[in-house]
């Protein structure tokens, strides 16, 4: 569980601020011990762990170019890593492991240098940029998942800009807002009581239900990106938005380009490109995204069953999208009246992935009972 | 919102509205905190 305090919100105000009033040359530098000085005080495991993985990361990028064996090794080792803390593992004198704060995202992160660094798809950089950037406090708790290229943009050409300050100031009030006032005073105590109490264990109560937690999701998690996003604007960087309104897709392969976009994209790039491009099967490549996706938020088999059923929903609607494209028009008056029906339709498969899927593992557990 | 609010209505309406939009979510923001001053916000991943 991660919890953000208002200490956290204030901490990285603070850094804002040391990040326009001290000499250029250490602005970034602050930021960075700035980062470090809140993980040791707020997650201690997280900064350990981060302080293996990071000089790790940092002395293989020089040597990885076209090293294959290198690069996956060390992928693979950061993910069984992440992975162990999310299956809980227990280790000799310790209690079981949680997962500590931001490493999911520091992950994907490095993934990301590692991948893309095989590739010579980096920009030539210094190890200070790269700690700047891997220790760059607003979205590192909870993302969203940065990238380097636009990072290092907004590095070089970094000014103080009274519009760019205003913007972010606008979009932490907004996060906050929705944080503090829409979720503590209407959605916990009004909303998701009010739809969990109908037709309780029926299908039907179960979607009223799920609509609830979807939207309580939604607002806290997007509240938790607008901080994350609002504090890098006033800091001068634009980094990759999380959510655009997704509750209006009107497909399932455009809803999860609008919902927890930093992850869908960074999956998109460095699970579903390589598994369709060496196996050639496009629907497997979805398969395994959406399965990733789904065990990254619980290594469970429900939340395996939750990532098929995403990438069975993706890739009907891809299937009937390619199958009926001749009859259905792109633009016009039709296409604006199909519309609302594509967002409903969406809708309800989203809400319904919750109930579906716990229905789904609770059966396959009583046949495996029966079956043993 | 500004921007919004400059994009529909004349600079100083907006301003205006905009100021009093600000002035709204900080004081339920305060009020807020000065019901619950503990932690505000989980997620878990």
């Amino acid at each position: 569980m991660i919890v953000l305090a208002q200490a956290a919100v204030f901490w990285t105000a603070a850094t804002v601020l040391l990040s326009w009033l001290l000499p250029r040359r250490l602005q970034m530098p602050a930021v960075a011990v700035s980062t470090c000085a809140f993980l040791a005080g707020m997650a201690p495991a997280a900064l350990a762990v981060l302080a293996v993985e990071i000089p790790l990361v940092l002395w293989a990028l020089p040597r990885i170019r076209r090293r294959g064996i290198l690069a996956a090794g060390l992928a693979g080792l950061l993910a069984a890593a992440l992975a162990g803390f999310k299956l809980g593992l227990r280790l000799p004198g310790m209690g079981a492991l949680v997962v500590p704060l931001g490493l999911s995202f520091m992950t994907f992160r490095l993934i990301h240098l590692l991948v893309d660094g095989y590739a010579g798809r980096l920009p030539s950089c210094g190890t200070g940029d790269l700690l700047s950037y891997l220790l760059f406090l607003p979205p590192l708790p909870v993302g969203p998942i940065h990238r380097l290229p636009e990072f290092l943009a907004d590095l070089r050409r970094r000014r103080f800009d009274g519009d760019m300050l205003g913007l972010g100031l606008e979009r932490i009030l907004h996060g906050y807002a929705k944080l503090v006032i829409l979720r503590n005073l209407f959605i916990l105590p009004v909303l998701v009581p009010a739809l969990s109490g109908w037709a309780r264990g029926t299908f039907r109560g179960d979607l009223l239900a799920a609509a609830g937690a979807w939207t309580d999701l939604y607002v806290c998690f997007s509240g938790i990106s607008d901080l994350a996003v609002g504090y890098a604007l006033a800091m001068g960087f634009r980094i990759q938005e999380n959510f655009r309104f997704p509750f209006l897709a009107v497909s399932i392969p455009d809803f999860w380009r609008r919902w927890h976009m930093s992850l869908t994209l960074w999956c998109r790039d460095y699970v579903y490109a390589p598994v369709a491009a060496v196996t050639r099967r496009r629907f497997l490549g979805i398969a395994v995204a959406m399965v990733v996706i789904g065990l990254w938020h619980e290594v469970s088999l429900r939340y395996l069953l939750w990532g098929l059923y995403h990438a069975a929903g993706i890739a009907a609607s891809h299937w009937l999208a390619e199958r009926f494209r001749p009859w259905l028009p792109a633009q016009g008056r039709l296409a604006r009246l199909l519309a609302p029906v594509g967002t409903l339709a969406t809708l309800l498969f989203v809400l319904a992935s919750i109930p579906v899927t716990s229905r789904l593992d609770a059966a396959l557990r009583v046949l495996a009972r029966h079956l043993a | 919102m500004h921007a919004f609010l400059c994009r529909h209505l004349p600079r100083p309406a907006a301003n205006v509205l905009a100021l009093l939009w600000y002035a709204l979510l900080v004081a339920g923001i305060l009020l807020c905190w000065q019901r619950n001053p503990a932690g505000f916000v989980y997620l878990g991943l």
